[in-house]
């Protein structure tokens, strides 16, 4: 009897306890929560320093935790779709230009822009035009830029070494510097068909060959958005240009030869000398051991050394319920502090502030030499989004089914160029 | 009805009320709810905005070439693959179907590709049909053959897509046909061979026939599973190359959540269901010419 009333009176204790402590935590402080969805497209890496950043935030902010809810493998967007399709969203997202044109058309997003004006945290003088122009719509803002990449050349350079050729020259190179190297560097030793090096590789999805179109004083849209401008002259011949590396001058590996070995993986094996890529590549380059490489800005055309920048970025979902936190977070993530939690992950900052420092341009020793290649990209690039419209996506599966052929060296590119142009015309004409 | 049996009833629905509710709130509740997107304009801010009638329906039919295409492609995909997955089935069980040793360890090694999540399908052989490492390519170049590029050719892709199908569903066309065949009376065979049948005239007049009720069920099943493949087109190939490979359901979900026209993806689901409805319809009309039940 006495064992039971002994247990008694100890359950009674505890519980008075659990009440008590439960009791205080909520007179102590109203704990907001909020949410913050992350697709998982940047590694592990990325995700480490996310919640790095999202912990210091919570520090500087007592009485804040943010939950962070983490895409499904595969399904970056889905989700967050289905989440603000269903009333339940987070209250911020991470974002990328992949999912924007059709999230900010169909009004999905918030409009930031008064808050951005009045933010004591983001002045928009500070960052590189493109970054913070990269989330806007009709002159509204829509999200926060937080890492970019800008597209420059990576090249290999005891490739050239070996050849005896002098390397690439950045912006002083022209187009026919570049043909001229790619072609020399281009071997089929065994004489088999398919070479054993290649000068150049090149991309089917067109933000990769927009920028050479660019670069030759064409464009995809016409400035009203209402015309595909795909068979100008200007582009006509950029594209047989960018198409004729791999199908007329053979320099870039053949389609079949792309499809699963890839360029990007020859020319970390060391076996294709100069290759397109952005900044986003630095971590896995730095893995490779077996020659030197360096970076350089892509060769001039007829408007010099346009490339290709693109933005991740931070946004709100339009029916966010703590926009007010969930403005704070992002404005936190993407203001100084935040962003230079990311840069030593190989993200380059849109802050000049930041990007202009030793925090990004000193590499200790890691390559690449010239990294100040990529800012400087920075001042002329364009992000691919430079030509949004409400159909990017509709436009996109046009471009990739019409040019695939002459991709595959089945259709002249001259007709692929009038035939997406005409596809297109009708799209943007259509409702 | 006694106050036992109705107090029985009652227990019963109580049972199956969680299958149930869980059968309309995620099957029958999107259904009606698809149909009425498909007639309005749904966004995924406003929600429904009033309701536009037969245009979705009239556009796909009349205006989208895409329409057209995914669904010549499905066409192509279904025509070649179901009859080849099915012959490759009945090949199978007949093979497997007498005293041989080790036949149940056969039976696995074909049947393990149906149990095979699809995405690892996809990975795997596109590996197999890598033009320069992969297994196939290396085969043929041994024999003097220079193979395709598979996955990136034009005439290539879909058959491919096709033989990776064709390979994963015949496992399970063998296990049904094994039922098939173990419910053939050995009767028969003796009766046929005394009149002295030939081992083709077993399988013509003996076999195949009775066989037909099997057959019926496995093209009605696979037609219906072969429009509605995604997951190894997402995996494998994407639509590429030239949109050649993308099939009905994967255009439809490109639609859906690449393009957010979800009432337009809603019409597109529609019209696959009265497709798919229609050819049942039809081979249960043409059944009764070729499907024998026995006696």
């Amino acid at each position: 009897m006495r064992e039971y009333l002994s247990k008694l009176v100890l359950l009674g204790l505890v519980g008075i306890l659990m009440w008590a402590s439960f009791s205080v935590t909520l007179l102590a402080q109203e704990v907001k929560k909020i949410t913050f969805y992350y697709d998982y497209g940047g590694g592990i890496g990325e995700l480490e320093a996310l919640k790095r950043c999202i912990a210091l935030f919570e520090e500087k902010n007592p009485g804040v935790k943010v939950e962070l809810i983490l895409a499904p493998a595969g399904q970056a967007w889905t989700k967050l779709l289905t989440m603000i399709a269903s009333g339940d969203p987070p209250d911020a997202t991470w974002f990328d230009d992949e999912p924007f044109p059709r999230f900010v058309s169909e009004g999905l997003l918030m409009d930031i822009t008064d808050r951005l004006k009045k933010s004591k945290v983001i002045k928009t003088t500070d960052y590189y035009p493109t970054a913070i122009k990269a989330y806007t719509w009709n002159g509204r803002w829509y999200g926060l830029p937080n890492l970019g990449g800008s597209v420059v050349m990576f090249y290999n350079k005891t490739m050239f070494d070996k050849a005896g050729l002098k390397p690439p020259q950045g912006d002083k190179w022209t187009m026919d510097d570049f043909l001229k190297a790619a072609i020399k560097l281009t071997k089929d030793e065994n004489g088999d068909g398919i070479p054993e090096t290649y000068g150049t590789g090149i991309r089917t999805w067109w933000p990769y060959w927009q920028s050479w179109i660019w670069r030759n004083k064409g464009s995809v849209l016409s400035p009203d958005r209402k015309k595909c401008t795909l068979d100008s002259p200007e582009a006509i011949e950029a594209m047989e240009l960018y198409i004729g590396l791999r199908t007329k001058y053979k320099v870039a590996p053949s389609a079949s030869v792309e499809k699963e070995q890839g360029s990007d993986m020859l020319f970390m094996s060391g076996k294709l000398a100069m290759w397109h890529n952005g900044s986003w590549a630095l971590p896995n380059y730095r893995t490779i051991k077996d020659f030197e490489w360096d970076v350089c800005l892509v060769p001039r055309w007829k408007t010099g050394s346009i490339e290709r920048v693109s933005w991740d970025g931070y946004a709100i979902p339009f029916n966010s319920k703590n926009p007010d936190l969930g403005w704070k977070l992002i404005e936190f993530l993407g203001g100084g502090e935040g962003l230079k939690m990311f840069v030593e992950i190989g993200g380059l900052p849109p802050l000049k502030s930041v990007a202009e420092s030793p925090v990004f341009l000193d590499t200790k020793g890691k390559p690449p030499k010239n990294i100040k290649a990529f800012v400087d990209a920075l001042y002329g690039g364009r992000t691919r989004l430079t030509e949004l419209t409400p159909k990017y996506d509709e436009m996109t599966t046009i471009l990739s089914q019409v040019f695939d052929e002459a991709f595959l060296g089945t259709k002249p590119v001259v007709q692929a160029c009038k035939e997406a142009a005409e596809k297109v015309t009708k799209l943007l004409a259509g409702k | 009805m006694s106050s036992l049996v109705r107090r029985r009833n009652i227990e019963g629905l109580l049972f199956i009320t969680p299958s149930m509710i869980g059968l309309l709130t995620f099957i029958v509740g999107p259904i009606i709810f698809s149909l009425i997107m498909s007639f309005s304009d749904w966004k995924f801010t406003t929600g429904f905005s009033g309701f536009v009638g037969v245009e979705h329906y009239k556009n796909l039919l009349f205006e989208d070439e895409y329409f057209w295409l995914v669904l010549k492609n499905t066409i192509y995909y279904t025509g070649v693959g179901v009859p080849i997955s099915i012959a490759m089935g009945l090949l199978l069980a007949i093979l497997l179907n007498r005293k041989i040793p080790g036949e149940t360890v056969f039976r696995v090694i074909y049947y393990i590709p149906t149990v095979t999540s699809a995405v690892a399908i996809g990975l795997i052989w596109r590996w197999l049909y890598n033009p320069e490492f992969g297994l196939i390519n290396s085969i043929l170049r041994m024999m003097g053959i220079k193979g395709p590029g598979w996955l990136s050719d034009l005439k290539w892709a879909m058959p491919s897509l096709i033989i990776v199908h064709i390979w994963q569903a015949m496992g399970y066309n063998m296990i049904i046909y094994l039922a098939g065949l173990q419910n053939i009376s050995s009767e028969l065979y003796e009766a046929a061979e005394i009149d002295g049948a030939t081992k083709f005239q077993l399988f013509r007049y003996v076999t195949f026939p009775l066989l037909t009720p099997t057959t019926f069920f496995l093209l009605v099943t696979s037609i219906i599973g072969s429009f509605q493949v995604y997951t190894l087109i997402a995996v494998m190939t994407g639509g590429a190359p030239a949109y050649r490979t993308a099939v009905y359901v994967y255009h439809l979900w490109s639609v859906a959540f690449q393009q957010l026209k979800m009432s337009y993806a809603s019409a597109m689901a529609w019209i696959l269901f009265i497709i798919i409805f229609l050819l049942t319809l039809l081979q249960l009309k043409l059944s009764s010419r070729w499907v024998f039940y026995g006696e």
